[in-house]
């Protein structure tokens, strides 16, 4: 496979935010532990800014189907209904 | 916002968008993601993503640790040094059983939860997850172990193999090949085999304990014909705030009901792998875990859900047949593949818009227009091949299912074509979605 890159990256009009450092499928764990590449730490960076972001959550019930932060808080619906699918047709 | 204008079903393609640059993933292999197509060259740069994906939460965790190092207790910082030095053992023993390991969706919640815990004491107990990660590492791969491990909330998870109960809160771990001998404070014993065949792991579904029951181990089941466990142990399973609107939590232990889901999901996957078989083994494949949500209250609408961090493993209360078990698992299946195609490449910018769409009231932005939309087009191929497939009990329902669904993800790509939000390789991905979309739309149709 290629190597893969963090959002944005690489992609002419969205140039300009941090590449997915390349090389992690096959690293191994001491090597990972050791790695100081300005690619891999600008990622870390990137994870560590939006921890919270990394909590996403798609769900899908007889009424709708959306997605939400994980934890407690506002839900920030958006898919497609699925209403019709299980004859819950609450929201159409 | 955008309006939501819906657009004519069959044809949502929008105009021809300059090609994306070349980039990670070869562009045949997106066009086949796009299309649903489960390929197995697709299966494998997915599962290759996910575990690039799972070693940079691991790497980010390695950061922070040692940016906090300093002020962590001596006992902490040791014990985390331990933890990793068995998981790297681990791997030195048998590479690919610690991949399973860290690839395993509780895995993934787990780095999560644990990056998104302020420093302080809760992140100090954040990192002892690590613990369980390694010991789980170890016995899948073999290594011959002993470790003390402090369990002040009492269990010990180990991802994808199952969960320890120790009510006095400290338990002596002593591992070989794959077999492992468990030993509490008190002098109480468990004594767990290791499989004579396959993946390293203490055998035995269930719950084994001694008499007095302070001491126990519940296993994972196995579901038939593949390495899927159902899981119903992992506190990291579901997220800590529930799942849905209604804050929905895991089944627990006994009440998941492990023998009505292994028949189901037996079931419902020969029914899969006689409609579609190259879909039934790409679900085989990506599907690690599935979760079992508890029942509906006041028999409300049926959930299920993917999490963004948790890859492979399908959350739902059990479907009440094996028809709709199928339906759902090709559906989170398409979550989890865009979820991890979604961090090899970008589809979508963030902080954009919301969107209206026809069915709902309230708006939604671009990501999760996106996931409904390709969850419900792997579905309308789903439908299309079982309206006229080999299950005569599948082919009514499929056909009614095919044209409601055909129209709504109409509406959805009409919203994504217009949209200013996707990068080049989301309009492109869009583009191949509605080619795929229109394809099924004009060979549905009665020919003359």
């Amino acid at each position: 496979m290629g190597e893969p890159m963090t959002r944005g990256a690489g992609l002419g009009e969205d140039a300009g935010e941090a590449v997915f450092p390349p090389g992690l499928t096959d690293v191994d764990l001491r090597t990972l532990r050791a790695m100081d590449d300005p690619a891999v730490l600008a990622a870390v960076a990137g994870v560590l800014a939006d921890p919270d972001g990394l909590r996403r959550v798609w769900y899908t019930t007889g009424g709708d189907d959306g997605i939400a932060p994980a934890g407690p808080g506002h839900a920030f619906s958006a898919a497609v209904a699925r209403q019709s699918l299980r004859g819950e047709d609450t929201v159409a | 916002m955008t309006p939501g204008a819906v657009g004519p079903a069959g044809d949502v393609r929008p105009a021809a968008p300059a090609a994306p640059a070349p980039g990670p993933v070869p562009p045949g292999i997106l066009t086949a993601l796009a299309r649903t197509r489960p390929l197995p060259a697709a299966t494998a740069v997915l599962n290759a993503a996910l575990h690039a994906r799972r070693m940079l939460l691991l790497k980010s965790l390695l950061v922070r640790f040692d940016a906090v190092r300093g002020a962590l207790p001596t006992a902490a910082r040791r014990r985390f040094e331990d933890d990793w030095a068995l998981l790297e053992r681990a791997e030195r023993t048998d590479a690919q059983a610690v991949r399973a390991v860290l690839d395993y969706p509780a895995t993934g919640a787990w780095l999560a939860a644990a990056l998104a815990t302020p420093d302080g004491p809760d992140f100090q107990e954040a990192l002892a997850g690590l613990g369980a990660v390694a010991v789980a590492a170890a016995l899948r791969a073999g290594c011959r172990f002993t470790t003390t491990r402090l369990l002040p909330a009492g269990t010990l998870p180990l991802p994808g193999i199952g969960l320890l109960r120790c009510a006095d809160g400290r338990a002596r771990l002593s591992g070989r090949a794959g077999a492992v001998r468990i030993t509490d404070s008190a002098g109480r014993t468990l004594l767990l085999p290791g499989p004579s065949a396959g993946p390293a792991a203490p055998a035995v579904p269930g719950t084994r304990r001694p008499a007095d029951g302070a001491l126990a181990w519940s296993a994972l089941h196995t579901l038939p014909g593949g390495t899927a466990v159902l899981d119903d142990v992992d506190p990291h399973r579901v997220p800590a705030g529930g799942i849905g609107p209604t804050a929905l939590p895991a089944a627990e232990r006994p009440f998941s009901d492990p023998a009505a889901w292994a028949a189901r999901w037996r079931d419902a996957h020969a029914l899969l792998a006689a409609t579609h078989p190259a879909r039934a083994a790409e679900t085989t494949a990506l599907v690690r875990a599935v979760v079992p949500l508890v029942p509906p209250a006041d028999g409300g609408p049926p959930l299920s859900a993917t999490v963004r961090t948790a890859p492979g493993a399908v959350l739902a209360q059990l479907p009440a047949d094996r028809r709709e078990l199928a339906e759902l698992l090709v559906h989170e299946t398409h979550h989890t593949k865009l979820a991890v195609l979604d961090e090899l490449v970008p589809l979508w910018r963030p902080g954009g818009g919301l969107h209206r769409v026809g069915w709902r009231r309230d708006p939604r932005p671009v990501s999760g227009v996106l996931q409904g939309a390709y969850a419900h087009l792997a579905l309308l191929d789903l439908w299309w091949r079982a309206r006229t497939g080999p299950a005569w009990v599948w082919r009514r329902r499929a056909a009614e299912r095919f044209e409601t669904c055909r129209e709504q993800v109409a509406e959805a790509l009409s919203v994504l074509a217009r949209s200013d939000e996707l990068t080049p390789y989301g309009r492109e991905f869009v583009r191949h979605m509605g080619h795929h979309h229109a394809h099924l739309g004009v060979t549905a149709r009665p020919s003359g």
